[in-house]
């Protein structure tokens, strides 16, 4: 195989010098790898994903990359940056599946061509047949955000396109996008603000709801569907925000003055209380197993708050939970004693396949997207045994993950770009839990992620295209007319 | 009328919007100005040019960058002003009714003392009327259909005034055609590319009014009498001598009568504060206080940064308070309200609170503008920050626009090279004075957040003249004096 790779190497290089040379330019061979932006080198990506377009650094004008197989199929590119045909990208990619892409990339600086060592890509022998990712999308900052929307994106192509923007709902803020195990059919999110509403969409019928009752300490937050997509299970939070003033590399705090988590029957617009998730502790960020039978959830000890935000610890957690009654059962068991390590556990995310839950691990708090120490961490739901994503994690902040509808590929959004901007990264996990180096989102022009003041937030994948009727939303959601929950 | 007057009067209308504008409204436009960022970049084109209308608004957009300059500013917005009024003239065809010509201009003049007014309308219905033009010479019924159609997607529903005109003039079943084509346009552009906006939108435009959703009757208004002139210009016998004069006696009386009811004093002095704080002219903000004591919390806090900045803050009492919100106000989601009190988060070394306000306040703009001003501030604060990445991305941007380009070039002498900074004096000093330990900022503790600022660094002058005022203004309120008026006599 070494030798393979060599070969394949000498005659990509060969090739490549012959095509500069011919442009009756001096080559140059530099010893090194390319500084490409995003950085594509060794990363793993799926078969028939949209083109990893890549750039060199401001002083190279031209780019030329040429894109290789072990047998002997290429693809070229040049330009001011490396942009791949997307069909021949994808006829590539796919009769490599499981297979390795060899890279050489050459940059025209200074009047002359630079040719750099080649790099690898490695397509998984899994599959990522899902249509695509949504997300929101604002500016990064802190409590006012002009233009905000969740979005989809087709990952096999470039193709982005609102399912419902600011614009349409102007004056209100909007929550994340949440899908039942990436089911484009059965989706919820949050509308804040004056004309608030939780709005729940399943099999084309949409409901907005009033969720607040008095029974219930505010609004519902984080959501989770079951399986079944009978039931949500939503937390209610009373969310605060702070704002750090030293240079510290932090900016915000978010914590909870209360939290609970509770079930929500859908069909029913009821929500079933139960005393084990709404105790003198903060309780959120709930979801279920893949069978629907486990409610997860993280809980942390009560503290003063804001006072003691950094003494804010959660612990992940797991109830029974019975469908077919709509029942939570009434032993809690701790999953991760993050509070004993002096840490603290946030957002679970079972894989579907219900071997793993994904989750974010912090020094402290309930929000690692301002956490840059926040970190990946898997826990295998077999033997308990867990363990950190190195592969995946970077020096910054890594949060708001979820799995693809066969559980082999992550996203998340990871700040590593410049420490304030999230971009969605895609990262494969392989049978044993390992995670492969993320690649970030491709985009068609790769100076998109410097160019935009939009963060990339709540992302996840979707089996298929989100549809959502524009057309009446104004009028439903400025109307007021609400469903209103009441409790079981 | 003869040509030489119609000149005449049109000069003296255009120096009027220039006086206007000066005198009466200043720093109103470079308020305008600070609202956008208008960028030399095709992504920014395709971003406008993405919606109904957006044509005519990268026009506005481009012109009102010159407010930065605000003579510049109020010169080309006499001028345009000017082409509207003679662009409405010309859509008559006759000289008898030019001063009906000034009715729509006039009233503009004063819907455009609204700062959610955007100048995209006055630029569309300047299209729009020119269209009208353009069809009475050469009245054609495809023209017609094809400029409602792409008439819409360039200047939005402002080309409907040139519909309206045109289906009168063809007084056929053409009429009954451009009208049906009208609503097409509306509806096929509202199921299409403008499916993320509301339908009340889609029609009344996105980018006449900062809040899209809202249609303020005047813009209704303005638009009938931008028409009118041209429709009734075929029914009017021509003027005797003395119905001219009334009426333009009338345009006059009714222009400046308006201009007096609807001036709005307060708000107009806290819109010439903006600029002068902007603009660190400190003597100039109390000038104008004296003459006329500020009338709210966030006109205080202008007032009394322009006290502690010039090293008169001896005459703190001299000038009426609003209690501590006159000196940083809380937070307040508009894109007014918390620009002082960057400022002063700024001055006192407050780095994360100035760019959390700078921040908030260019991410009020409602109608999702950048603002070059506060993008500027967010880049030094993240500067500061070390958080260079980050203030490369702004500097770039904002390296496309017309007049920040300068100062984003230079500022980037300071990315990844603390030696630079330390050698800034502004930097230096801010990096000097800012609060060494971190902690959660809380505004009802400001007082002691001013005491620990100062603590931290006791050459921090800014820290211990906020502390003493709100110290004295905080004893006040806790006595139920609500409004610490000094010696000032109010207005």
């Amino acid at each position: 195989m070494k030798l393979t790779i060599k070969i394949h190497i000498l005659a990509t290089l060969t090739a490549i010098s012959l095509a500069l040379a011919s442009c009756g330019k001096e080559t140059v061979v530099r010893e090194e790898l390319p500084q490409i932006f995003p950085d594509y080198i060794g990363v793993t990506v799926p078969a028939g994903i949209a083109p990893l377009n890549f750039d060199l650094p401001e002083e190279y004008s031209k780019v030329y990359a040429r894109v290789t197989d072990n047998n002997g199929n290429c693809i070229t590119a040049k330009g001011s940056y490396a942009g791949f045909n997307v069909n021949e990208w994808h006829k590539l990619t796919e009769a490599n599946a499981g297979g390795t892409l060899y890279v050489t990339v050459a940059g025209y600086k200074d009047g002359r061509w630079e040719q750099f060592l080649p790099f690898m890509i490695f397509i998984s022998r899994y599959p990522l047949e899902d249509y695509g990712v949504t997300y929101r999308k604002f500016a990064p900052g802190y409590e006012t955000y002009s233009k905000i929307g969740i979005y989809q994106r087709n990952i096999h192509n470039f193709k982005e396109e609102p399912i419902v923007e600011g614009t349409l709902l102007p004056g209100q803020c909007m929550g994340c996008h949440t899908a039942n195990a990436t089911s484009p059919d059965e989706f919820l999110f949050h509308l804040r603000g004056k004309h608030g509403a939780t709005v729940v969409q399943k099999d084309g019928e949409r409901k907005w709801l009033e969720t607040k009752t008095d029974r219930t300490i505010g609004r519902t937050a984080y959501s989770y569907w079951h399986p079944s997509g009978d039931y949500i299970t939503h937390s209610n939070n009373l969310v605060h925000q702070l704002f750090w003033t030293g240079n510290n590399d932090r900016y915000i705090e978010v914590y909870d003055d209360a939290s609970d988590v509770i079930v929500h029957d859908v069909d029913n617009d009821e929500f079933i209380l139960s005393p084990n998730l709404m105790t003198e502790d903060f309780e959120t960020y709930p979801a279920f197993s893949s069978d629907g039978k486990t409610l997860f959830f993280c809980s942390a000890p009560k503290v003063q708050v804001p006072a003691q935000a950094q003494d804010l610890h959660y612990n992940l957690c797991a109830v029974s939970f019975d469908a077919q009654t709509g029942t939570v059962g009434h032993q809690v068991d701790t999953l991760i004693y993050a509070s004993k390590m002096g840490k603290s556990v946030t957002m679970p995310r079972p894989s579907y396949d219900g071997k793993w839950i994904l989750y974010s691990y912090a020094d402290f708090g309930c929000f690692p997207i301002n956490h840059k120490e926040s970190d990946l961490w898997l826990l295998d739901l077999e033997d308990g045994s867990t363990h950190p994503l190195q592969r995946a994690n970077s020096a910054y902040c890594e949060s708001f993950h979820n799995w693809s509808s066969d559980s082999h590929w992550i996203l998340f959004a990871s700040r590593r770009g410049d420490n304030l901007y999230s971009r969605i990264y895609i990262s494969e996990i392989d049978d044993e839990g390992n995670a492969s180096k993320p690649f970030l989102l491709p985009q068609r022009d790769p100076s998109f992620y410097h160019k935009t003041l939009f963060t990339f937030n709540v992302p996840d994948f979707t089996k298929g295209k989100v549809k959502f009727k524009t057309s009446a939303a104004y009028k439903e959601a400025f109307s007021d007319k609400r469903t209103h929950l009441t409790v079981k | 009328m003869n040509k030489t007057l119609e000149y005449i009067c049109s000069a003296i209308f255009g120096v009027s919007v220039f006086l206007f504008w000066w005198l009466l409204h200043p720093g109103a436009l470079a308020f305008q100005e600070q609202n956008q960022l208008f960028l030399f970049t095709m992504d920014y084109l395709a971003e406008r040019v993405a919606v109904a209308g957006g044509f005519a608004d990268y026009i506005a957009e481009f012109v009102t960058q010159f407010n930065y300059v605000p003579v510049l500013g109020e010169a080309l917005m006499a001028m345009l002003f000017v082409v509207f009024q003679r662009s409405i003239a010309r859509s008559t065809g006759k000289d008898e009714w030019y001063v009906l010509s000034f009715v729509a201009p006039v009233m503009m003049l004063i819907y455009m003392s609204d700062f959610y007014v955007l100048l995209s309308y006055m630029v569309s219905l300047i299209i729009a009327v020119q269209l009208c033009a353009l069809y009475r010479n050469h009245p054609n019924v495809i023209f017609a259909s094809a400029a409602t159609v792409l008439g819409f997607w360039l200047i939005g529903p402002a080309v409907f005034v040139f519909t309206a005109y045109a289906a009168f003039k063809e007084k056929n079943k053409y009429s009954t055609i451009l009208i049906s084509l009208a609503v097409a346009v509306v509806v096929v552009s509202k199921l299409t590319y403008m499916q993320q906006y509301p339908w009340k939108t889609v029609l009344c435009g996105v980018n006449y009014y900062r809040r899209a959703v809202t249609v303020p009757a005047m813009q209704v208004c303005i638009a009938i009498a931008s028409v009118l002139p041209a429709v009734l210009s075929g029914f009017l016998p021509k003027p005797k001598a003395y119905v001219n004069a009334l009426l333009g006696f009338a345009v006059v009386l009714g222009g400046v009568l308006s201009v007096y009811k609807t001036h709005q004093k307060d708000l107009v002095e806290l819109i010439a504060y903006e600029n002068l704080v902007r603009n660190e002219d400190w003597n100039g903000i109390l000038k104008r206080a004296e003459k006329y004591q500020p009338n709210s919390e966030l006109g205080s806090v202008s007032v009394n940064l322009a006290l502690f900045m010039s090293g008169r803050g001896n005459d703190f009492p001299k000038f009426k308070q609003f209690g501590t919100k006159g000196l940083i106000m809380p937070r307040v989601r508009d894109f007014i309200s918390n620009s002082a009190s960057s400022e002063v988060f700024w001055r006192l070394g407050m780095i994360n609170e100035s760019l959390r306000y700078a921040f908030d306040t260019q991410e009020s703009l409602v109608n999702n503008r950048k603002s070059g001003r506060w993008m500027s501030r967010i880049a030094e604060c993240q500067i500061l920050n070390g958080r260079y990445d980050a203030a490369e991305k702004y500097l770039d941007i904002l390296s496309h626009s017309l007049f920040y380009r300068k100062w984003a070039e230079d500022q980037r002498q300071y990315l990844r090279n603390e030696e630079a900074i330390a050698d800034n004096e502004v930097y230096a000093y801010l990096k000097s004075v800012r609060y060494k330990e971190d902690f959660l900022f809380y505004y009802p503790e400001m007082e002691k957040m001013l005491a620990k600022l100062y603590m931290e660094n006791t050459n921090n002058i800014m820290a211990v003249r906020y502390y003493n005022a709100w110290n004295t203004l905080d004893k006040y309120e806790a006595d139920d004096k609500n409004t610490y008026t000094g010696n000032a006599h109010g207005n």
